[in-house]
């Protein structure tokens, strides 16, 4: 069945039908009767389609208990139509009409999807089961709400469920919502093995959400076409966005789902697969002219990501930004906990990938991964080319002829921890890549790739490669730049990490730094540049950090205000060759007095030792005015400093009398009786806040 | 388990809360390692008539292993707190509890709003950190202190028999401690007063 040209003679039929001036409710019961006169609650027609045809704009199909054995087009003659269970609709009850495909487009060349949805109407309370091209086709701003679709296949894409916006959507201010769905044991062939969502803007804004779902146990793939190319996209959930215009826009909010279970497989041309729980992408895939976003959960409001399987990339979530033509593409990956699911080439639990190829660089790529808890995931395979592990995070960012300027590529405050890679990066793995002249013909343009990895806990992660030791490295995160020709650079920002307690094979347990600056066709060298700052690395496996690289000639390694401690031995801290004296340049190796957590304590050395030229506006007062060492280092939950106004080093009555002194004086109106050693929020007043803050850590010091 | 009471501007719950509760539970030598019910314990002051300007430890009641030490405050003017720490022998003596109902600071009605009180262990084994003051001295001003009047009242417990000249009986105070006086037009500065310790037996 084509769904393009079904979705388009839908439409058509939609906008010419009337509006309706009472609402009415068609029932619908198995021992109901198709009449003219049918659909009363005590003449009940027999057949849920016989109703739709019956009912136009505004009106209500209630179907009463029992299985019926149909194929739904909600569409029709009804503008805006609600087919719901009469149990959903009394008391909330799911799943007491099962719609089943079974005999009528399961198969042959009736087969299709069970039920097929048009803008503006709305599908509640069923368990959809046995299509043969996946269980629901929504077009346009529909609303499918708390139904179980289930046991539905494709021989293409979309196992359970396809939507899709575009021109579909009719009217303004209309959105797509697919809310409280259990979507289970659904499979395809390519991609989108649970659902599979094409948001599109054409004409009116396209806003998707996707909220509250179950997506269990789907699974996308194996692709016998040994012409496949790209890859297997999405075992549980792809989402695509495209824009026509610039001025169009198309937005996706996943947010409080649960996606557990789900595997997208490797196609048989050996190419990878991608998103074993959910695959996004978003840029030039479908014009990528105007604005697009997806925000995969939000801080408060994350998703549920687990135990989720790719072939190749992204057990958990895999991200995909590609930018160019203009549009301005973004993905937001927040809030989630993503944990024990496996990528079996590279990021087990979270992959983010930017390609950008861009001369004009006038496209936007913004991709954030951000807040979110990754724990337990795994990468497979043992480092290649292909393979740059991850066993947590991997976030790969090409940029070819791009200068950058307009890329995005963040990971920040994120948990990661007890994550293993068999390859590189058992917490995380970050490469960076820029190229010059990536057609190798001479005609250069300027190319800068960037990540920034900040404010991360990187903890008790491993790189190790299960048949024994081998070329496993980087413990907690693996790091490498990589430019070629003059005009390109490759960066990788590391700063206020905590990297603690990582396993390694080789190389560096905590932070495995590695440069390849390359030749050009005019046989001129990249730069890569590699930054670490502000962070913490203690009790690693090997080196605190390390790797096969030395500062000098195009590769820059700028190491400042670091503690590192007891890594792999007193003398161990930093491999030798990227030439970090400990008591220079800020670093330090002094027990960070971590707490099980690893946050630092009240009294850490690193509190108010980061460099003294970052920012300390966003640690809560008093901040002492240097920023923490650490993930927690500048950002409003770091540690605050012991408020002992008198400094010596005990927070003790004489600081109390201070402030008594002091209590109730404002720097503005009585700015004689103000003290600012004492107003430890530095809000201007000597008050209760501070008097508060002071008492809560009354008669502590530090050594 | 020590104890500690605070009354200040700011009603947090939590340290309401803990003050509320702490009080009966912790007042009057709940220690189970104290001296037993047949040790009676008594404090002697090292000076048992203060002179002006001075904060001296004074006895008073006592019952059984418990006994109450009076921080005392005589003739200082403007007087609007005190700071300081009392050195103990840990393993003598027990520190439970500070009573500050009876407090000078408390004389003119001045209320919980506008008084500090807190009585904590330090990090440093047998001394505990003591703080008595109004705060805002523009509506809480100075007290003038003529005659010897509380401050504070500490509890220990005896925790052994302490014989006389025994140090394990000692209560002095630590040499890092302040007082600050605010004088009219409104100056507050630190006062150099006497201090004066004392100590305890146990029979």
């Amino acid at each position: 069945m084509n769904r393009s040209r079904l979705a388009a003679a839908a439409a058509g039929v939609l906008v010419s039908a009337g509006a309706s001036l009472a609402a009415t409710t068609y029932f619908v019961a198995t021992n109901g009767t198709d009449n003219d006169n049918c659909g009363t609650s005590p003449a009940p027609c027999r057949h849920i389609q016989f109703a739709i045809e019956k009912a136009v704009d505004g009106d209500t199909v209630r179907v009463r208990n029992g299985t019926y054995n149909e194929c739904l087009l909600v569409s029709p003659s009804a503008g805006q139509l609600t087919v719901e269970t009469d149990a959903f609709a009394q008391n909330g009850t799911a799943n007491a009409v099962t719609l089943d495909g079974t005999g009528v487009c399961d198969t042959g060349p009736n087969a299709g999807p069970v039920v097929i949805i048009v803008d503006r109407s709305t599908i509640r309370g069923f368990k959809i089961q046995h299509g043969g091209d996946g269980g629901v086709w929504g077009f346009g701003a529909v609303a499918i709400t708390n139904n179980t679709i289930t046991l539905n296949s494709t021989p293409t894409f979309a196992g359970g469920l396809y939507a899709a916006t575009g021109a579909n959507i009719l009217y303004a201010d209309t959105k797509l919502q697919i809310k409280s769905n259990t979507i289970v044991s659904n499979t395809s062939v390519s991609d989108g093995g649970g659902a599979y969502v094409f948001a599109a803007g054409a004409g009116h804004p396209s806003v998707v959400e996707i909220t509250d779902n179950i997506i269990r146990t789907n699974t996308a793939g194996p692709d016998p076409d040994l012409n496949n190319i790209f890859g297997t996209f999405g075992g549980g959930l792809t989402v695509l966005t495209g824009t026509d215009t610039s001025d169009d826009s198309s937005s996706v909010i996943i947010t409080r789902n649960t996606i557990e279970g789900n595997t997208v497989n490797n196609p048989a041309s050996g190419y990878g697969s991608y998103g074993g729980g959910v695959f996004l992408a978003t840029g030039i895939y479908y014009g990528g002219y105007g604005t697009e976003t997806i925000s995969v959960g939000e801080v408060g409001d994350g998703n549920s990501v687990l135990t989720n399987t790719a072939g190749g990339y992204g057990g958990g979530i895999s991200a995909n930004v590609q930018p160019g033509l203009g549009g301005q593409h973004a993905i937001h990956v927040a809030g989630n906990s993503v944990s024990a699911n496996t990528g079996g080439r590279g990021g087990g639990g979270i992959h983010g990938f930017v390609l950008a190829e861009d001369p004009d660089n006038n496209g936007t790529a913004d991709l954030k991964i951000q807040d979110n808890a990754v724990t337990g995931n795994q990468a497979l395979s043992l480092s290649n080319s292909d393979n740059l592990g991850g066993g947590g995070i991997f976030g790969e960012l090409f940029c070819r002829k791009t200068p950058g300027d307009n890329i995005t590529f963040e990971i920040e405050r994120n948990t990661i921890q007890l994550n293993d890679a068999s390859s590189l990066g058992g917490g995380a793995s970050l490469f960076a890549y820029a190229d010059d002249d990536p057609d190798g013909n001479g005609a250069i343009a300027p190319a800068g790739a960037k990540i920034v990895f900040r404010n991360n806990l990187v903890s008790q992660n491993e790189a190790l490669d299960p048949g024994g030791p081998g070329t496993a490295r980087g413990g907690g995160v693996w790091a490498a730049g990589r430019a070629f020709g003059d005009q390109a650079e490759a960066t990788i920002d590391l700063d206020f990490l905590t990297v603690v307690g990582n396993h390694t094979d080789q190389g560096a347990g905590g932070i495995e730094l590695e440069a390849y600056p390359e030749q050009d066709s005019n046989l001129t060298l990249g730069a890569v540049s590699i930054e670490l700052t502000n962070s913490i690395l203690a009790n690693n496996d090997s080196f605190g950090a390390g790797g096969p690289i030395a500062p000098g000639g195009t590769v820059s390694v700028d190491i400042r205000y670091n503690d590192a401690f007891q890594n792999g031995g007193p003398t161990a801290n930093w491999e030798s060759n990227l030439g970090v004296t400990t008591g220079t340049n800020g670093n330090i190796s002094v027990d960070p007095g971590l707490d099980s957590l690893f946050n630092p304590q009240l009294c850490s050395a690193t509190i108010d030792a980061g460099d003294p030229a970052a920012s300390v506006d966003d640690e809560p007062q008093p901040n002492g005015g240097i920023v923490n060492m650490g993930h927690l280092g500048g950002t409003s939950n770091a540690t605050r400093t012991l408020p002992d106004a008198t400094g010596d080093g005990v927070v003790d009555g004489i600081d109390v009398l201070r402030l008594a002194v002091a209590f109730g004086a404002d720097a503005l109106l009585t700015p004689l009786r103000y003290d600012a050693a004492v107003d430890f929020d530095a809000d201007g007043k000597n008050d209760g806040t501070d008097l508060s803050y002071l008492a809560s850590l009354y008669s502590r010091s530090c050594p | 388990m020590p104890m500690r009471s605070i009354h200040h501007r700011l009603f947090v719950a939590a340290l309401v809360a803990l003050a509320v509760t702490a009080l009966p539970s912790c007042g009057g030598g709940s220690d189970s390692s104290g001296g037993g019910s047949s040790t009676v314990a008594t404090f002697t002051p090292d000076t048992p008539t203060p002179p002006a300007a001075s904060i001296v430890m004074l006895a008073g009641s006592s019952s059984g292993a418990a006994v109450n030490v009076r921080i005392a405050v005589t003739g200082v003017d403007d007087f609007l707190g005190a700071a300081f720490r009392v050195n103990y022998d840990a393993n003598a003596l027990f520190f439970n509890a500070m009573d500050d109902s009876g407090s000078l600071l408390r004389q003119g009605g001045v209320g919980n709003n506008n008084l500090f009180f807190e009585a904590n262990q330090s990090s440093v084994v047998g001394q505990v950190i003591v703080t008595a003051t109004r705060l805002d001295p523009t509506t809480a001003p100075g007290v003038d202190v003529g005659a010897t009047a509380d401050l504070v009242v500490l509890n220990f417990s005896a925790r052994r028999a302490i014989a006389g000249g025994d140090a394990g009986g000692l209560l002095a105070f630590d040499a890092s401690r302040d007082v600050q006086v605010c004088a009219t037009p409104l100056t507050c500065a630190s006062a150099v007063l006497t201090w004066s310790g004392g100590a305890v037996t146990a029979h």
